[in-house]
């Protein structure tokens, strides 16, 4: 078993250079040229000073060179933490505050919100930037002290390493209640222990053509990635320009003869809607598979009457349990829309528990918290203890070990038949076109525009293909005036566009229940009521 | 495919043209809550369109316009600013009656009743 992620792309570059790894629009880069490339940026890292364990920041939208830069920085002993770059500056400016990156790795369509950073920072300073451009990036308020130019003459010979399969590879960063973004640490472990399952499980090989359909900030991009470098498959990265119009995307994996489909549910539904997924549709296509919500009935039906070729499978696990901890592969189309999917069994080296409010296990079938414990456990979130021993807990059945178990905030139970079934959330975290959010963080930024005497923000399964809509209801102090369009614009100042609410409404006061709290029930109601 | 209307519709008048545009505004403002600099700003580089937009958009061309776009016929630049919207649905003649042969947005396959309009379908950061 490969014990450094790294070693993945290595190890094929050896076998066969040539041989295609990543592919997006016209551009397609080798397994001898991504071991190359990040071969030279290692020695860079190194050479401008980024230690074992420094954090590198990735401002780079999904194209091969990041790939090129994941594995580098690796290669460099060190952490890489992949930014979301059409999140707003604001947000960002949290994450780096966590994160403390050494470099900033970043293209050039990065400069403007560089420019913004460097404009919020106390001081004006950011870490230093380097250009993956051949030449340096065309900042207002900084400069880019290197670039890719830099490092293309560094050899492309591999370099020795220091760091081991525990020590941390990546950061991701997910949405926290009270404002500030949880950083999740991912080790090597974390990520080989899931792509080795499911390399033997779902039978990948060198002839897959898998697709890269989420962002290189969100944790299933993991699997794409290194699920493709270990197997010496193909990666496709999905081009933005084909994600707006259904029948792009389909356009997409026909051409490109995908073997392998990952995405959020959402983007199935969406496929499904449209009528972009022809009877028979995409024939090289194998496997189908999603995570990150739950995928309506409806929409599974559909996919596997028109693609009677495919399997589908059903992968489950937050960000903190690494890429996924449970799968159930469907054995055969479901009779309605009302029959439930469960999340399925523990992929192996994992396990899933269903335990009540003093850690016990609950009667069989019963309804509990469900806490994940085995190999895919990140070691908490990066500088801090207090929101890390709050999630990962001492393991209940061993106390005396060094065990933990990760408390999802999912309820579920274990049916008859041994599978596990999600049931729903403990807290206000929702997901919304597969983006993790806790209303917590959206409302906290809504109180902070000014003119507003008090909101609230409830979500809305809606049962379509967004998954829960985000809906806002605010009070306007009596000298302001403001429409939705206001707040919204005002509001995507602080949080990326998918956290900001669909639904608005303005009311004179919010329902309060007996005890004075907000009564999201009613407010629930309110809008379910409301026109679309 | 960079054509900005289909290649059969007729050239749309340019008086139609800012009318649709005035009309779309409104209904960014009002039904998608944005408020749009100008009828030429980049809906799509800016992000402003992404997948809960697009779907909610297409349902009010229906519902406002009466316009059911052939979304397998249309290309992505048709989309990039509120004029080039303008100049589709301008061209489509703002018939009354849906065009014939377009899947409407209503009556897929997978509409069971149960489902609401606008949670059509979408994608992972568009």
């Amino acid at each position: 078993m490969t014990s450094l992620l790294q070693q993945y792309a290595s190890a094929q570059a050896q076998a066969r250079p040539d041989a295609t790894a990543v592919v997006m629009n016209a551009e397609r880069v080798s397994y001898g040229e991504l071991e190359a490339s990040s071969n030279r940026l290692a020695r860079f890292l190194k050479q401008v000073g980024c230690r074992r364990g420094d954090r590198v920041g990735l401002f780079l939208p999904k194209t091969p060179a990041a790939i090129a830069a994941m594995l580098g920085v690796l290669k460099a002993d060190c952490i890489y933490v992949p930014i979301d770059v059409t999140s707003p500056a604001a947000r960002i400016e949290r994450v780096l505050r966590v994160a403390e990156p050494r470099l900033l790795l970043a293209a050039g369509t990065a400069a403007a919100l560089i420019d913004d950073l460097v404009a919020r920072a106390a001081d004006g300073r950011l870490p230093p930037v380097a250009s993956v451009e051949t030449g340096p990036i065309p900042g207002r308020r900084f400069e880019s002290p290197y670039s890719s130019a830099d490092w293309a003459h560094e050899s492309a010979e591999p370099l020795p390493w220091a760091n081991s399969a525990g020590d941390p590879a990546h950061l991701l960063f997910t949405s926290g209640s009270t404002g500030t973004p949880k950083g999740v640490v991912i080790t090597h472990s974390n990520v080989s222990h899931f792509v080795e399952w499911a390399r033997g499980y779902f039978g990948l090989g060198a002839s897959d053509r898998i697709s890269g359909h989420p962002p290189l900030y969100f944790d299933l991009s993991t699997f794409d990635v290194y699920g493709t470098l270990s197997a010496g498959a193909q990666l496709h990265m999905v081009p933005p320009a084909a994600n707006l119009l259904p029948h792009e995307l389909a356009a997409f994996i026909r051409r490109s003869e995908l073997t392998q489909w990952f995405s959020v549910p959402s983007v199935l539904t969406y496929l499904a809607k449209f009528d972009a997924v022809a009877f028979d549709d995409y024939p090289a296509l194998k496997r189908v598979l999603w995570c990150g919500d739950v995928l309506p009935t409806a929409t599974l039906i559909h996919w596997m009457e028109r693609l009677p070729h495919a399997t589908f499978t059903n992968l489950y696990g937050p960000t903190e349990t690494t890429i996924a901890s449970s799968y159930y592969t469907v054995p055969r189309r479901p009779t309605g829309p009302g029959d439930v999917v469960p999340i399925g069994v523990p992929c192996a080296g994992e396990e899933l528990l269903v335990l009540d409010a003093d850690l016990r296990p609950v009667r069989p079938g019963d309804a509990g918290h469900l806490y994940i414990a085995g190999v895919g456990l990140s070691p908490g979130y990066w500088g801090d203890e207090e929101r890390t021993a709050a999630a990962f807990l001492p393991d209940p059945r061993a106390p005396e070990s060094q065990g933990r178990i990760y408390r999802t905030g999912d309820l579920a139970r274990v049916g008859d038949d041994g599978l596990v079934y999600y049931l729903g959330r403990v807290d206000s975290q929702v997901k919304s076109r597969g983006y993790r959010i806790e209303l917590g963080e959206v409302e906290t930024a809504v109180n902070a525009l000014p003119g507003l005497r008090e909101c609230a923000v409830v979500g809305l399964s809606t049962g379509g293909f967004e998954g829960t809509a985000i809906c806002c209801a605010y009070a306007l102090r009596a000298d302001a005036e403001r429409a939705p369009a206001q707040l919204r614009q005002e509001l995507a100042r602080s949080l990326p566009t998918y956290m900001l609410p669909s639904r608005w409404m303005s009311i004179d006061e919010l329902p309060k229940n007996a005890n004075g709290k907000v009564d999201r029930n009613r407010l629930r109601e309110l809008f379910g009521e409301g026109p679309a | 495919m960079s054509s900005p209307t289909p290649p059969s519709a007729p050239a749309p008048d340019a008086a139609d043209v800012a009318d649709v545009v005035e009309r779309l505004r409104a209904l960014f403002l009002d039904e998608l809550h944005l408020e749009l600099p100008s009828a030429d700003t980049d809906l799509l580089a800016t992000g402003l369109l992404d997948s809960l937009a697009f779907v909610e958009l297409m349902l009010q061309l229906e519902s406002r316009f009466g316009v059911v776009v052939r979304l397998d016929e249309i290309d992505l630049e048709q989309f990039r600013t509120v004029r080039s919207i303008a100049r589709t649905v301008a061209a489509s003649g703002r018939a009354d009656a849906p065009r014939a042969g377009s899947p409407p947005l209503s009556g897929t396959r997978l509409d069971d009743g149960a489902t609401d309009h606008r949670a059509a379908g979408g994608e992972e950061a568009a």
